[in-house]
């Protein structure tokens, strides 16, 4: 591979790799090999990689749908109960108001 | 092995859910006639009319069940006052005929109700009114109301 101008990090890059490809090369080709590989690195995108890629930026949003979703069930069931519990109290109060031996036992209570 | 303190965090989000809106909503405390009536309206879908006639046939009932309340008060008190037997005797058939008359009654108002409702709301009010206000002959007193209790 072509190296860049800088001589330190040609030294650096012979002590790394002694087989390497010293030639030189200017900053702005070097620059733009780089840019070059990149690119088709981008384009050559696999599967694996893109699923993965998705799998990252989903995940958040997938535990945070449930964390939502656990609240809505709870506060779903809270509010099932209430009114479960509303109609019977409801149901009971308005027995003892029609039936007569309902409301003497009730009056006899308090 | 690592959803499991994701699993804890949804569970305290749904006891968290649960917690808050159990405190949120507050359970009802009283419940006068104007407070039934409107459950009635809400919970059996009653048409504005509908409702007006219910609070009519209410309205006309109570006293009539004020009347009945009262003739079971005065019976019961005959049967505790009574000695003889016979006395006691006549008292408990008063008292029985009185807990016929009652549950007429009652059975004929709450299906004057229901002919209020639409159809299927008014099956439904009679399934859960029914067996609060049914009463066995022999049985003095109200109906056991606690769950899983003889109706």
């Amino acid at each position: 591979m072509p190296t860049p101008p800088d001589p330190d990090l040609r030294e650096l890059l012979r002590r790394a790799d002694p087989a390497a490809d010293m030639t030189t090369l200017n900053a702005s080709a070097f620059v733009d090999g780089v840019r070059a590989r990149i690119a088709s690195h981008a384009t050559a995108d696999s599967w694996p990689e893109r699923v993965a890629s998705l799998h990252r930026l989903l995940l958040p949003l997938a535990a945070a749908l449930a964390l939502l979703a656990s609240l809505g069930a709870g506060s779903a069931f809270a509010f099932a109960q209430h009114k479960r519990e509303r109609t019977e109290f409801f149901a009971d109060a308005y027995a003892v108001s029609v039936d007569p031996w309902l409301m003497h036992t009730s009056a006899d209570q308090r | 092995m690592k959803f499991i303190p994701f699993a804890l965090i949804l569970l305290a989000a749904l006891a968290g859910g649960y917690v808050a809106t159990s405190r949120a909503l507050r359970a009802p405390e009283s419940a006068n006639t104007d407070q039934q009536l409107e459950w009635l309206t809400r919970e059996f879908s009653l048409e504005p009319e509908a409702a007006a006639e219910v609070r009519r046939i209410q309205t006309e009932y109570g006293p009539i069940c004020a009347k009945h309340c009262a003739a079971i008060a005065k019976a019961e008190t005959a049967l505790l006052a009574a000695t003889a037997p016979e006395d006691r005797v006549f008292a408990e058939r008063e008292l029985e005929r009185l807990r016929k008359v009652c549950a007429d009654a009652t059975l004929a108002h709450l299906r004057s109700v229901a002919a209020r409702m639409p159809r299927s709301e008014g099956e439904r009010f009679l399934r859960m009114m029914e067996p609060r206000v049914a009463h066995q002959t022999g049985r003095t007193g109200a109906p056991d109301l606690s769950p899983g209790g003889e109706p």
